[in-house]
Protein backbone atom coordinates (compact mmCIF):
# COMPACT_ATOMS: atom_id res chain seq x y z
CA UNK A 1 0.00 0.00 0.00
CA UNK A 2 1.49 3.50 -0.79
CA UNK A 3 0.88 6.80 0.90
CA UNK A 4 -1.96 8.26 -1.59
CA UNK A 5 -3.91 5.06 -1.17
CA UNK A 6 -3.76 4.60 2.19
CA UNK A 7 -4.55 8.71 2.51
CA UNK A 8 -7.61 7.67 0.80
CA UNK A 9 -8.43 4.23 2.80
CA UNK A 10 -8.27 6.33 5.87
CA UNK A 11 -10.73 8.94 4.91
CA UNK A 12 -13.09 6.86 5.54
CA UNK A 13 -12.18 6.28 9.39
CA UNK A 14 -14.18 7.71 11.31
CA UNK A 15 -12.86 10.24 14.03
CA UNK A 16 -14.43 8.70 17.02
CA UNK A 17 -11.93 5.60 16.54
CA UNK A 18 -15.29 3.08 16.12
CA UNK A 19 -13.11 1.42 13.27
CA UNK A 20 -9.94 0.98 15.34
CA UNK A 21 -10.52 -2.39 15.76
CA UNK A 22 -11.72 -2.79 12.08
CA UNK A 23 -8.96 -5.02 9.85
CA UNK A 24 -9.54 -3.12 6.51
CA UNK A 25 -7.41 -0.14 8.23
CA UNK A 26 -5.09 -2.38 9.80
CA UNK A 27 -2.27 -1.63 6.46
CA UNK A 28 -3.13 1.77 6.27
CA UNK A 29 -2.55 2.32 9.81
CA UNK A 30 0.51 0.63 10.05
CA UNK A 31 1.88 2.90 7.05
CA UNK A 32 0.63 6.05 9.59
CA UNK A 33 2.79 4.83 12.45
CA UNK A 34 6.03 4.20 10.47
CA UNK A 35 5.67 7.57 7.92
CA UNK A 36 5.76 11.13 9.77
CA UNK A 37 4.47 12.81 6.75
CA UNK A 38 1.17 10.35 6.61
CA UNK A 39 1.19 10.04 10.03
CA UNK A 40 0.57 14.03 10.91
CA UNK A 41 -1.84 13.96 7.64
CA UNK A 42 -3.97 11.77 10.08
CA UNK A 43 -4.02 13.65 12.99
CA UNK A 44 -4.76 16.77 10.90
CA UNK A 45 -7.54 14.46 9.02
CA UNK A 46 -8.63 13.04 12.43
CA UNK A 47 -8.92 16.66 14.10
CA UNK A 48 -11.09 18.27 11.39
CA UNK A 49 -13.44 15.43 11.13
CA UNK A 50 -13.76 15.28 15.07
CA UNK A 51 -14.82 19.19 14.84
CA UNK A 52 -16.96 18.76 12.23
CA UNK A 53 -18.62 15.68 13.27
CA UNK A 54 -19.07 17.17 16.77
CA UNK A 55 -20.82 20.40 15.26
CA UNK A 56 -23.10 18.28 13.37
CA UNK A 57 -23.80 16.83 17.13
CA UNK A 58 -24.66 20.26 17.86
CA UNK A 59 -27.29 20.39 15.57
CA UNK A 60 -30.20 21.12 17.87
CA UNK A 61 -33.54 19.01 18.21
CA UNK A 62 -37.33 20.09 17.72
CA UNK A 63 -38.27 19.80 21.32
CA UNK A 64 -41.44 17.58 20.61
CA UNK A 65 -39.31 15.56 17.99
CA UNK A 66 -39.72 12.24 19.79
CA UNK A 67 -43.39 12.82 21.21
CA UNK A 68 -44.48 13.52 17.41
CA UNK A 69 -43.08 10.21 16.66
CA UNK A 70 -44.32 8.10 19.29
CA UNK A 71 -47.87 9.64 18.19
CA UNK A 72 -47.78 9.04 14.85
CA UNK A 73 -46.48 5.67 15.43
CA UNK A 74 -49.78 4.98 17.76
CA UNK A 75 -51.73 6.49 14.92
CA UNK A 76 -50.21 4.52 12.39
CA UNK A 77 -50.11 1.26 13.98
CA UNK A 78 -54.36 1.73 14.58
CA UNK A 79 -54.71 2.76 11.00
CA UNK A 80 -55.97 6.31 11.54
CA UNK A 81 -54.37 8.61 9.28
CA UNK A 82 -50.99 10.16 10.52
CA UNK A 83 -50.27 13.92 12.35
CA UNK A 84 -49.38 16.68 9.20
CA UNK A 85 -47.20 18.60 11.17
CA UNK A 86 -47.39 21.75 8.89
CA UNK A 87 -50.76 22.15 7.80
CA UNK A 88 -51.67 21.97 11.66
CA UNK A 89 -48.37 23.30 12.79
CA UNK A 90 -51.14 26.61 14.59
CA UNK A 91 -52.85 23.68 16.33
CA UNK A 92 -50.14 21.97 17.44
CA UNK A 93 -48.34 24.52 19.39
CA UNK A 94 -51.84 25.39 20.81
CA UNK A 95 -51.79 21.80 21.94
CA UNK A 96 -47.75 21.67 23.22
CA UNK A 97 -48.83 23.74 25.72
CA UNK A 98 -51.42 21.70 27.44
CA UNK A 99 -50.33 19.84 30.79
CA UNK A 100 -49.66 16.23 29.23
CA UNK A 101 -51.63 13.82 32.05
CA UNK A 102 -49.40 12.02 34.04
CA UNK A 103 -48.86 8.34 32.64
CA UNK A 104 -49.89 9.56 29.31
CA UNK A 105 -46.77 7.76 27.92
CA UNK A 106 -46.91 4.58 28.78
CA UNK A 107 -50.48 4.36 28.32
CA UNK A 108 -49.72 5.20 24.43
CA UNK A 109 -46.98 2.40 24.17
CA UNK A 110 -49.16 -0.18 26.05
CA UNK A 111 -51.87 0.95 23.35
CA UNK A 112 -49.69 -0.17 20.51
CA UNK A 113 -48.72 -2.78 21.93
CA UNK A 114 -52.48 -3.82 21.60
CA UNK A 115 -52.84 -2.57 18.56
CA UNK A 116 -49.83 -3.86 16.39
CA UNK A 117 -50.90 -6.46 14.51
CA UNK A 118 -50.00 -10.13 15.43
CA UNK A 119 -46.55 -11.33 13.80
CA UNK A 120 -45.16 -14.64 13.81
CA UNK A 121 -43.75 -16.07 17.06
CA UNK A 122 -40.21 -16.28 15.25
CA UNK A 123 -39.76 -12.70 15.57
CA UNK A 124 -39.76 -12.68 18.92
CA UNK A 125 -36.34 -12.40 19.58
CA UNK A 126 -36.24 -10.21 22.57
CA UNK A 127 -38.08 -12.44 25.35
CA UNK A 128 -35.03 -12.92 27.62
CA UNK A 129 -35.11 -16.61 26.45
CA UNK A 130 -38.39 -17.05 27.87
CA UNK A 131 -40.07 -20.38 26.06
CA UNK A 132 -43.13 -18.78 24.40
CA UNK A 133 -46.70 -19.81 24.90
CA UNK A 134 -49.60 -19.57 22.93
CA UNK A 135 -52.58 -19.22 25.02
CA UNK A 136 -54.10 -15.81 23.84
CA UNK A 137 -57.97 -15.48 23.11
CA UNK A 138 -59.03 -17.70 25.77
CA UNK A 139 -61.34 -16.52 28.51
CA UNK A 140 -62.37 -18.39 31.18
CA UNK A 141 -65.12 -16.05 32.91
CA UNK A 142 -65.89 -16.52 36.54
CA UNK A 143 -69.24 -18.54 35.59
CA UNK A 144 -67.59 -21.10 33.65
CA UNK A 145 -64.66 -22.30 36.23
CA UNK A 146 -65.61 -25.51 37.60
CA UNK A 147 -66.88 -25.73 41.19
CA UNK A 148 -63.74 -27.58 42.10
CA UNK A 149 -61.57 -24.14 40.98
CA UNK A 150 -63.75 -22.12 42.97
CA UNK A 151 -62.79 -20.91 46.51
CA UNK A 152 -64.24 -23.12 48.55
CA UNK A 153 -66.79 -22.43 50.92
CA UNK A 154 -64.40 -23.01 53.98
CA UNK A 155 -61.72 -20.94 52.76
CA UNK A 156 -60.79 -17.50 53.68
CA UNK A 157 -62.01 -15.13 50.98
CA UNK A 158 -60.46 -11.67 50.53
CA UNK A 159 -62.70 -9.26 50.85
CA UNK A 160 -65.49 -7.65 47.72
CA UNK A 161 -63.45 -4.96 45.86
CA UNK A 162 -64.63 -1.34 47.11
CA UNK A 163 -65.32 1.23 44.88
CA UNK A 164 -64.66 -1.58 41.63
CA UNK A 165 -67.96 -0.45 39.62
CA UNK A 166 -65.57 -0.49 36.68
CA UNK A 167 -63.35 -2.61 37.96
CA UNK A 168 -61.96 -5.01 35.78
CA UNK A 169 -62.26 -9.11 36.42
CA UNK A 170 -59.50 -11.15 37.05
CA UNK A 171 -59.86 -13.05 34.29
CA UNK A 172 -59.17 -10.18 31.83
CA UNK A 173 -56.63 -9.01 33.96
CA UNK A 174 -55.02 -12.53 33.30
CA UNK A 175 -55.72 -12.21 29.58
CA UNK A 176 -54.78 -8.90 28.87
CA UNK A 177 -51.57 -10.20 30.49
CA UNK A 178 -51.19 -12.83 27.62
CA UNK A 179 -51.61 -10.46 25.07
CA UNK A 180 -49.42 -7.73 26.09
CA UNK A 181 -46.76 -10.48 26.68
CA UNK A 182 -47.53 -11.93 23.22
CA UNK A 183 -47.15 -9.03 21.48
CA UNK A 184 -44.16 -8.35 18.91
CA UNK A 185 -43.06 -5.12 20.68
CA UNK A 186 -43.32 -6.38 24.25
CA UNK A 187 -40.16 -5.54 26.82
CA UNK A 188 -39.15 -4.85 30.38
CA UNK A 189 -39.00 -1.66 31.54
CA UNK A 190 -36.34 -2.68 33.69
CA UNK A 191 -34.23 -6.17 33.98
CA UNK A 192 -32.73 -6.62 37.54
CA UNK A 193 -32.08 -9.77 39.37
CA UNK A 194 -33.08 -8.42 42.67
CA UNK A 195 -36.32 -8.85 43.51
CA UNK A 196 -36.43 -5.76 46.34
CA UNK A 197 -34.71 -3.58 43.60
CA UNK A 198 -37.55 -4.27 41.30
CA UNK A 199 -40.14 -3.67 43.69
CA UNK A 200 -38.47 -0.25 44.17
CA UNK A 201 -38.76 0.81 40.90
CA UNK A 202 -42.10 -0.04 40.63
CA UNK A 203 -43.43 1.88 43.66
CA UNK A 204 -40.97 5.05 42.91
CA UNK A 205 -43.40 4.94 39.38
CA UNK A 206 -46.70 4.80 41.49
CA UNK A 207 -47.27 1.27 40.45
CA UNK A 208 -48.78 -1.54 42.82
CA UNK A 209 -46.20 -3.65 44.07
CA UNK A 210 -47.30 -5.70 46.54
CA UNK A 211 -45.72 -4.99 49.53
CA UNK A 212 -43.48 -8.20 48.81
CA UNK A 213 -46.26 -10.25 50.09
CA UNK A 214 -45.60 -13.04 47.39
CA UNK A 215 -46.12 -16.66 47.29
CA UNK A 216 -43.42 -18.68 49.41
CA UNK A 217 -42.25 -20.70 45.78
CA UNK A 218 -41.06 -17.27 44.41
CA UNK A 219 -38.49 -16.80 47.72
CA UNK A 220 -35.97 -18.60 45.65
CA UNK A 221 -36.88 -17.64 42.46
CA UNK A 222 -34.37 -14.55 40.72
CA UNK A 223 -36.06 -11.65 39.79
CA UNK A 224 -35.57 -11.34 35.80
CA UNK A 225 -37.15 -7.45 35.11
CA UNK A 226 -40.73 -6.11 35.57
CA UNK A 227 -42.75 -3.38 34.09
CA UNK A 228 -45.90 -1.38 33.97
CA UNK A 229 -48.70 -3.08 32.93
CA UNK A 230 -52.00 -0.93 31.68
CA UNK A 231 -55.28 -3.09 31.24
CA UNK A 232 -58.22 -1.21 30.76
CA UNK A 233 -56.95 2.44 32.08
CA UNK A 234 -55.77 0.62 35.39
CA UNK A 235 -52.43 1.02 36.18
CA UNK A 236 -50.86 -2.28 37.39
CA UNK A 237 -47.07 -3.86 37.37
CA UNK A 238 -45.60 -7.05 36.06
CA UNK A 239 -42.48 -9.20 37.95
CA UNK A 240 -40.98 -11.61 36.02
CA UNK A 241 -39.27 -14.49 37.99
CA UNK A 242 -36.98 -17.24 37.28
CA UNK A 243 -38.35 -19.66 38.98
CA UNK A 244 -37.05 -23.51 39.50
CA UNK A 245 -40.52 -24.57 37.21
CA UNK A 246 -40.01 -22.02 34.34
CA UNK A 247 -40.75 -18.57 33.95
CA UNK A 248 -43.26 -17.10 36.38
CA UNK A 249 -45.05 -13.95 35.60
CA UNK A 250 -46.32 -12.30 38.90
CA UNK A 251 -49.36 -9.31 38.06
CA UNK A 252 -50.18 -6.66 40.56
CA UNK A 253 -53.23 -4.70 40.49
CA UNK A 254 -54.87 -2.42 43.51
CA UNK A 255 -57.63 -4.34 44.74
CA UNK A 256 -60.13 -1.29 44.01
CA UNK A 257 -59.40 -1.58 40.60
CA UNK A 258 -60.56 -5.55 40.28
CA UNK A 259 -63.97 -6.32 40.82
CA UNK A 260 -65.02 -9.92 42.21
CA UNK A 261 -64.86 -12.13 44.95
CA UNK A 262 -60.72 -13.46 45.59
CA UNK A 263 -59.72 -16.25 48.03
CA UNK A 264 -56.59 -15.09 49.47
CA UNK A 265 -52.89 -16.73 48.81
CA UNK A 266 -53.16 -19.43 51.21
CA UNK A 267 -56.39 -20.52 49.30
CA UNK A 268 -55.42 -19.45 45.54
CA UNK A 269 -57.94 -19.90 42.52
CA UNK A 270 -55.76 -21.96 40.19
CA UNK A 271 -56.58 -23.08 36.52
CA UNK A 272 -55.63 -23.78 33.11
CA UNK A 273 -55.77 -22.44 29.65
CA UNK A 274 -53.73 -23.64 26.75
CA UNK A 275 -50.20 -23.70 27.57
CA UNK A 276 -51.06 -21.14 30.66
CA UNK A 277 -51.36 -21.99 34.32
CA UNK A 278 -52.68 -19.00 36.62
CA UNK A 279 -53.52 -18.78 40.01
CA UNK A 280 -55.02 -15.38 41.37
CA UNK A 281 -55.84 -14.41 44.62
CA UNK A 282 -55.87 -11.17 46.74
CA UNK A 283 -55.82 -8.81 49.85
CA UNK A 284 -57.38 -5.79 51.24
CA UNK A 285 -54.59 -3.62 49.26
CA UNK A 286 -53.68 -5.84 46.28
CA UNK A 287 -55.02 -8.45 43.66
CA UNK A 288 -52.29 -10.41 42.42
CA UNK A 289 -52.18 -12.86 39.55
CA UNK A 290 -49.40 -15.54 38.90
CA UNK A 291 -48.57 -17.21 35.62
CA UNK A 292 -46.49 -19.47 33.92
CA UNK A 293 -46.49 -21.42 31.11
CA UNK A 294 -46.35 -25.28 33.10
CA UNK A 295 -48.39 -27.52 34.32
CA UNK A 296 -51.40 -26.47 36.78
CA UNK A 297 -49.31 -28.86 39.47
CA UNK A 298 -46.61 -27.25 38.58
CA UNK A 299 -48.03 -23.92 39.56
CA UNK A 300 -49.56 -24.92 42.84
CA UNK A 301 -46.00 -25.51 44.12
CA UNK A 302 -45.97 -22.13 44.42
CA UNK A 303 -48.15 -21.75 47.13
CA UNK B 1 -39.53 0.85 28.27
CA UNK B 2 -42.04 -0.84 25.25
CA UNK B 3 -39.40 -2.04 22.07
CA UNK B 4 -41.49 0.83 20.13
CA UNK B 5 -40.16 3.70 22.59
CA UNK B 6 -36.20 1.92 23.06
CA UNK B 7 -36.16 2.33 19.24
CA UNK B 8 -37.20 5.55 18.59
CA UNK B 9 -35.11 7.12 21.55
CA UNK B 10 -31.71 5.17 20.16
CA UNK B 11 -31.72 6.24 16.69
CA UNK B 12 -34.24 8.96 16.22
CA UNK B 13 -32.01 12.25 17.12
CA UNK B 14 -28.91 10.94 14.26
CA UNK B 15 -31.66 10.02 11.89
CA UNK B 16 -33.04 13.67 12.25
CA UNK B 17 -29.51 14.83 11.84
CA UNK B 18 -29.39 12.83 8.28
CA UNK B 19 -32.63 14.39 7.76
CA UNK B 20 -31.47 17.71 8.20
CA UNK B 21 -28.11 17.53 6.51
CA UNK B 22 -30.13 16.37 3.44
CA UNK B 23 -33.06 18.25 3.21
CA UNK B 24 -31.57 21.85 5.29
CA UNK B 25 -35.40 22.04 6.47
CA UNK B 26 -35.91 21.46 10.45
CA UNK B 27 -39.54 20.67 9.08
CA UNK B 28 -39.16 18.70 6.21
CA UNK B 29 -36.52 16.36 8.17
CA UNK B 30 -38.83 16.09 11.24
CA UNK B 31 -41.46 14.95 9.05
CA UNK B 32 -39.28 12.43 7.33
CA UNK B 33 -37.95 10.83 10.99
CA UNK B 34 -42.21 10.72 11.65
CA UNK B 35 -42.36 8.51 8.41
CA UNK B 36 -39.80 6.97 8.91
CA UNK B 37 -40.53 5.38 11.68
CA UNK B 38 -44.14 4.95 11.07
CA UNK B 39 -42.94 2.57 8.15
CA UNK B 40 -41.25 1.01 10.89
CA UNK B 41 -43.97 0.18 12.84
CA UNK B 42 -46.20 -0.83 9.90
CA UNK B 43 -43.63 -3.65 8.97
CA UNK B 44 -41.89 -4.33 12.04
CA UNK B 45 -42.47 -8.04 11.67
CA UNK B 46 -41.07 -8.05 8.94
CA UNK B 47 -37.61 -6.95 10.37
CA UNK B 48 -36.32 -10.30 12.81
CA UNK B 49 -33.00 -9.47 12.96
CA UNK B 50 -32.71 -6.59 15.35
CA UNK B 51 -28.96 -5.74 14.67
CA UNK B 52 -30.59 -4.67 11.44
CA UNK B 53 -32.73 -2.25 12.71
CA UNK B 54 -30.07 0.82 12.69
CA UNK B 55 -29.33 0.20 9.20
CA UNK B 56 -32.95 -0.21 7.98
CA UNK B 57 -34.19 2.84 9.37
CA UNK B 58 -31.45 4.95 7.98
CA UNK B 59 -31.86 3.37 4.38
CA UNK B 60 -35.67 3.63 4.80
CA UNK B 61 -35.36 7.60 5.63
CA UNK B 62 -32.92 8.05 2.25
CA UNK B 63 -35.18 6.18 0.16
CA UNK B 64 -38.18 8.12 1.42
CA UNK B 65 -36.11 11.72 1.08
CA UNK B 66 -35.48 10.73 -2.52
CA UNK B 67 -38.91 9.46 -2.93
CA UNK B 68 -39.68 12.86 -2.03
CA UNK B 69 -37.34 14.26 -3.87
CA UNK B 70 -38.69 12.61 -7.09
CA UNK B 71 -42.20 13.59 -6.38
CA UNK B 72 -41.09 16.98 -5.60
CA UNK B 73 -38.58 18.49 -8.00
CA UNK B 74 -38.20 21.79 -6.47
CA UNK B 75 -37.46 19.85 -3.04
CA UNK B 76 -33.73 19.36 -3.10
CA UNK B 77 -33.12 23.10 -4.05
CA UNK B 78 -35.72 24.73 -1.67
CA UNK B 79 -33.71 27.17 0.84
CA UNK B 80 -33.12 26.43 4.46
CA UNK B 81 -35.83 27.29 6.91
CA UNK B 82 -35.17 30.96 6.71
CA UNK B 83 -37.62 31.80 9.07
CA UNK B 84 -36.59 29.35 11.60
CA UNK B 85 -32.38 29.83 10.97
CA UNK B 86 -33.32 33.22 12.32
CA UNK B 87 -35.30 32.29 14.82
CA UNK B 88 -32.58 30.47 16.15
CA UNK B 89 -29.90 33.04 15.28
CA UNK B 90 -31.69 35.49 17.01
CA UNK B 91 -31.67 34.08 20.07
CA UNK B 92 -28.28 34.37 21.36
CA UNK B 93 -28.41 32.32 24.69
CA UNK B 94 -28.45 29.53 22.58
CA UNK B 95 -24.68 30.97 21.30
CA UNK B 96 -22.71 29.74 19.41
CA UNK B 97 -23.25 25.65 19.84
CA UNK B 98 -26.68 26.11 17.49
CA UNK B 99 -24.73 28.03 14.79
CA UNK B 100 -22.09 25.63 14.16
CA UNK B 101 -24.65 22.95 14.13
CA UNK B 102 -26.43 24.92 11.38
CA UNK B 103 -23.23 26.36 9.78
CA UNK B 104 -22.06 22.27 9.33
CA UNK B 105 -25.70 21.52 8.29
CA UNK B 106 -25.82 24.37 5.53
CA UNK B 107 -22.33 23.31 3.97
CA UNK B 108 -23.72 19.80 3.65
CA UNK B 109 -26.06 21.05 2.12
CA UNK B 110 -24.17 23.03 -0.64
CA UNK B 111 -22.02 20.13 -1.77
CA UNK B 112 -23.46 17.90 -4.31
CA UNK B 113 -25.78 15.12 -3.30
CA UNK B 114 -23.85 12.62 -4.77
CA UNK B 115 -21.39 13.75 -1.78
CA UNK B 116 -24.33 14.94 0.99
CA UNK B 117 -25.27 11.74 2.00
CA UNK B 118 -22.14 10.27 2.32
CA UNK B 119 -20.21 12.58 4.35
CA UNK B 120 -23.08 13.75 6.67
CA UNK B 121 -23.01 9.77 7.49
CA UNK B 122 -19.68 9.76 7.76
CA UNK B 123 -20.05 13.12 10.32
CA UNK B 124 -22.59 11.44 12.43
CA UNK B 125 -20.32 8.39 13.34
CA UNK B 126 -22.97 5.63 13.71
CA UNK B 127 -21.95 3.68 10.73
CA UNK B 128 -18.73 1.95 8.91
CA UNK B 129 -18.19 2.68 5.54
CA UNK B 130 -19.44 -0.48 4.79
CA UNK B 131 -22.63 0.51 6.46
CA UNK B 132 -23.04 3.48 5.10
CA UNK B 133 -22.31 1.66 1.53
CA UNK B 134 -25.89 -0.75 2.61
CA UNK B 135 -28.07 2.29 3.61
CA UNK B 136 -27.31 4.33 0.30
CA UNK B 137 -27.38 0.83 -1.62
CA UNK B 138 -23.62 1.97 -3.44
CA UNK B 139 -20.50 -0.19 -3.84
CA UNK B 140 -18.36 0.35 -0.79
CA UNK B 141 -15.76 1.61 -3.23
CA UNK B 142 -18.14 4.05 -4.18
CA UNK B 143 -18.55 4.98 -0.50
CA UNK B 144 -15.15 5.32 -0.11
CA UNK B 145 -14.43 7.69 -3.39
CA UNK B 146 -17.43 9.90 -2.27
CA UNK B 147 -16.17 10.15 1.07
CA UNK B 148 -12.07 11.01 0.02
CA UNK B 149 -13.83 13.28 -2.59
CA UNK B 150 -16.20 14.69 -0.86
CA UNK B 151 -14.28 15.85 1.70
CA UNK B 152 -11.81 17.23 -0.23
CA UNK B 153 -14.64 19.29 -1.72
CA UNK B 154 -15.83 20.38 1.63
CA UNK B 155 -12.72 21.14 2.24
CA UNK B 156 -11.78 23.76 -0.66
CA UNK B 157 -14.94 25.59 0.08
CA UNK B 158 -14.52 26.18 4.02
CA UNK B 159 -10.65 27.87 2.60
CA UNK B 160 -12.90 29.80 -0.18
CA UNK B 161 -15.53 30.91 2.04
CA UNK B 162 -13.98 30.82 5.91
CA UNK B 163 -16.53 32.62 7.14
CA UNK B 164 -19.00 30.12 5.68
CA UNK B 165 -17.14 27.16 8.28
CA UNK B 166 -18.48 26.30 11.33
CA UNK B 167 -16.54 28.48 13.82
CA UNK B 168 -14.28 25.39 15.64
CA UNK B 169 -13.48 25.04 12.21
CA UNK B 170 -12.15 28.65 10.86
CA UNK B 171 -8.67 28.49 13.13
CA UNK B 172 -7.99 26.04 10.91
CA UNK B 173 -4.52 26.95 8.83
CA UNK B 174 -5.89 27.42 4.83
CA UNK B 175 -2.39 26.80 3.65
CA UNK B 176 -2.04 23.89 5.37
CA UNK B 177 -5.87 22.50 3.83
CA UNK B 178 -4.15 23.09 0.23
CA UNK B 179 -0.99 21.27 0.94
CA UNK B 180 -2.40 18.81 2.29
CA UNK B 181 -5.90 17.97 0.83
CA UNK B 182 -5.84 20.42 -2.41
Amino acid sequence: MDKERAKFVLRSFRPNGTDAEDQDFADALRLATSDLELGEWLVRERAFDAEFAESLARVDLPSDLRANVLLAMVQNASGLPGIDLKEDKRMSDAMAAVEVPVGLRSRILESMEHTIPDRQQTSNWWRLGMPLAAAAGIVFAVLFISDDQRPSQGSQVANVAENSVNGISVEELQDGFVRVYESPIFSLDKIENSKVSLVSHLKERGLPCGDMSFPPGLDSAEGLGCRELILDGKRGSLICFDADGGVAHLIIFMRKDVEGVLPDMQHPTITQSGSWSKASWGNKKYVFALMSACKKADLQNFF
Amino acid sequence: MSEFAELVDQHYEALYRFGYSLTRSPDHAADLVQETFCIWAQKNGQLKDRSKAKTWLFTTLYREFLGQRRKRARFSDEPLDEKTLNENCDNDDQSERQMDGQRVVELLGEMDEMYRAPLALFYIQQHSYKEIAEILEVPIGTVMSRLSRGKDLLRKRMVQEPSSAPKNLVSVNPELFQKNHG
